[in-house]
């Protein structure tokens, strides 16, 4: 894969971090879109941001990529602010939405326009075309393609430059099972090259799947970040299951914990099987099942997006 | 700086939007060219250049290039594509100067095309009908050249306008009710005063008006219109440099 370019790519000094946002707030009259809002996309890695609709991570998205101004606060992409990029397209390919070309043009030519901005040689966009598997119909009016394939040819645009971070908003929307897999396997390969995505979706079982790390944000503010399965891990509860459900409670509750009944088992947090083993071993309650439930990405994200709007 | 430009003159050839525009312009002089010539004939001219016909083709041409310079800017709004052109040229005073650059030399193409259909015409007349009406070389050249700048300046307000108003429905329809009702409208209020106005120093420029309206001189109507054009593209680079896309 080559891109011929006049200007020299934007380089970071190893260790900067793909994307830093730094205490983003936007307003919008008396609205505070975003309010305060820091994390870092690391290179290598798939980061997903996902939060409930309306609470900024458009917006967020924008101001990262220069198209809105922050209020309060900055980001950086390499180490640099998006406006001061030497070479744009080559650090960052960003998709922010369904229909962003010309509805006449052709897909091809939409290309071209972007890589002629971007000083990208032309026979670059044959090959992303390729990539995204729309060489076919590279030369129809892009206003006469599906959904999934203007997903696809956003892709294209994003990819154009070779860049070494990809910004993607809702990257999966219209996109048919197969075109889900193969947008996940895209990502993956790309992070696998060292290189930093930062998806926002709200198709959570998808982005448990695909990221490594991720960022909710809830109501504008940020509501825990963090790799994916240490997230997960740490909301992980002990099932414990008695024959004498009062004595257990009673058991738990003394240790200082807050069992919560489901029919006729309890969940625990912040305890492993081991302790609560021994909790019941130790005050002779019988205990009939002991296991670790592992929370989705997506009970996580239900269970700190409704403690935010409490 | 070049990229830019050529990824912007790339916009107005992979679209109909500019092709469409030209072609009604030339339906529109050719349409000019065969009424007054069949109507009036060549007049007082004394030559080519000074055949009415081109004061119906300025019409056009400011009209249409106005429409070509807003379009350049909302159907990129209206269809979503600026978002990609600021994502590749983040610095959004590159984007205007490209703009610029690519819709006021094809103002001026349009301009040229004007009076090169309306010469056409002409001289086609003038043959068929065995008239004598002098080409006039030079008078023809600068009659081509304060075309194409008539083309220029009206792409470039376009262009401001534009970025002022990114509702394309409300920038043209705004812009055209300007054009045709405002101007007329200070013309009875404030009677004299509209010869300062885009419209009137268009025809300034030309040197030529309907029905003997008052109007300033070329030289003064050049700068009146590249005032016009300035402040505009003054107004729209100040909104689009500042303003949130979102």
């Amino acid at each position: 894969m080559s891109t011929t370019m006049d200007t020299a790519p934007d380089q970071a000094p190893v260790g900067t971090p793909a994307i830093v946002a730094r205490d983003l707030t936007k307003r919008f009259g008396d609205v505070t879109a975003v309010d305060g809002l820091s994390f870092e996309v690391r290179p290598g890695r798939v980061t997903g941001f996902l939060g409930p609709n309306g609470a900024g991570k458009s917006t967020t998205l924008r101001m990262i990529l220069g198209l809105v101004r922050p209020t309060e606060g900055s980001a950086a992409v390499l180490g640099i602010p998006y406006e001061s990029l030497a070479a744009p397209m080559t650090a960052v390919g960003a998709v922010l939405e369904t229909q962003s070309f010309h509805p006449l043009r052709s897909g091809r030519n939409h290309l071209r326009v972007l890589a002629a901005a971007g000083a990208i040689d032309d026979a670059r966009v044959d090959e992303v075309l390729a990539m995204v598997d729309l060489t076919d119909a590279a030369g129809r009016k892009a206003g006469g393609y599906s959904l999934g394939m203007r997903q696809r040819l956003g892709l294209a645009a994003a990819l154009l430059g070779d860049p070494q971070v990809l910004v993607l908003d809702e990257p999966a929307n219209g996109l048919d099972p197969q075109g889900i897999r193969w947008l996940r396997d895209l990502l993956r390969w790309f992070a696998g090259r060292g290189r930093a995505v930062l998806v926002s979706s709200h198709l959570l079982a998808e982005m448990d799947q695909l990221a490594d790390d991720v960022v909710v944000i809830d109501r504008g503010r940020s509501v825990r970040q963090g790799p994916v399965r240490e997230l997960t891990a740490a909301s992980a509860r002990v099932r414990v299951v008695s024959p004498d459900p009062e004595g257990l409670a009673r058991v738990l509750r003394g240790a200082g914990l807050s069992p919560i009944a489901e029919g006729d088992a309890f969940t625990v947090a912040g305890v492993d099987t081991a302790q609560v083993g021994a909790l019941a071993l130790g005050a002779g309650v019988h205990v009939s099942e002991l296991s670790t439930t592992t929370l989705t990405l997506e009970d996580v994200f239900l269970e700190l997006t409704e403690r935010s709007s409490r | 700086m070049k990229d830019t430009i050529r990824s912007e003159w790339l916009k107005v050839r992979t679209t109909r939007t500019a092709k469409g525009l030209l072609a009604g312009l030339l339906a529109l002089t050719a349409l000019a060219s065969w009424g007054t010539l069949h109507e009036t004939g060549p007049g007082a001219a004394a030559s080519v250049a000074g055949l009415p016909l081109f004061l119906v083709a300025s019409w056009g041409v400011a009209v249409l290039t106005l429409v070509l310079g807003i379009r350049s800017v909302t159907d990129e709004v209206r269809h979503g594509s600026l978002v990609p052109t600021l994502l590749a040229t983040p610095d959004r005073r590159r984007v205007v100067l490209a703009k610029i650059a690519i819709v006021a030399g094809t103002g001026a193409v349009f301009g040229l095309a004007a009076v090169a259909l309306g010469t056409a015409f002409a001289v086609g007349w003038t043959v068929a009908e065995g008239a004598t009406l002098a080409l006039g070389g030079s008078a023809l050249a600068i009659l081509a050249l304060k075309m194409a700048a008539i083309g220029a300046a009206w792409a470039a307000i376009g262009l401001g306008v534009g970025f002022v108003i990114r509702h394309q429905v409300a920038a043209i329809a705004g812009a055209l009710v300007y054009m045709f009702v405002v101007e007329d409208l200070v013309a009875v209020i404030a009677r004299g005063a509209e010869r300062f106005l885009p419209g009137a120093a268009s025809e300034g420029v030309l040197g030529m008006s309907a029905g003997g309206a008052v109007i300033v001189g070329p030289v003064l109507g050049a700068i009146l219109l590249t005032g016009y054009a300035a402040a505009a593209i003054g107004l729209g680079t100040q909104r689009f440099v500042r303003g949130d896309v979102t």
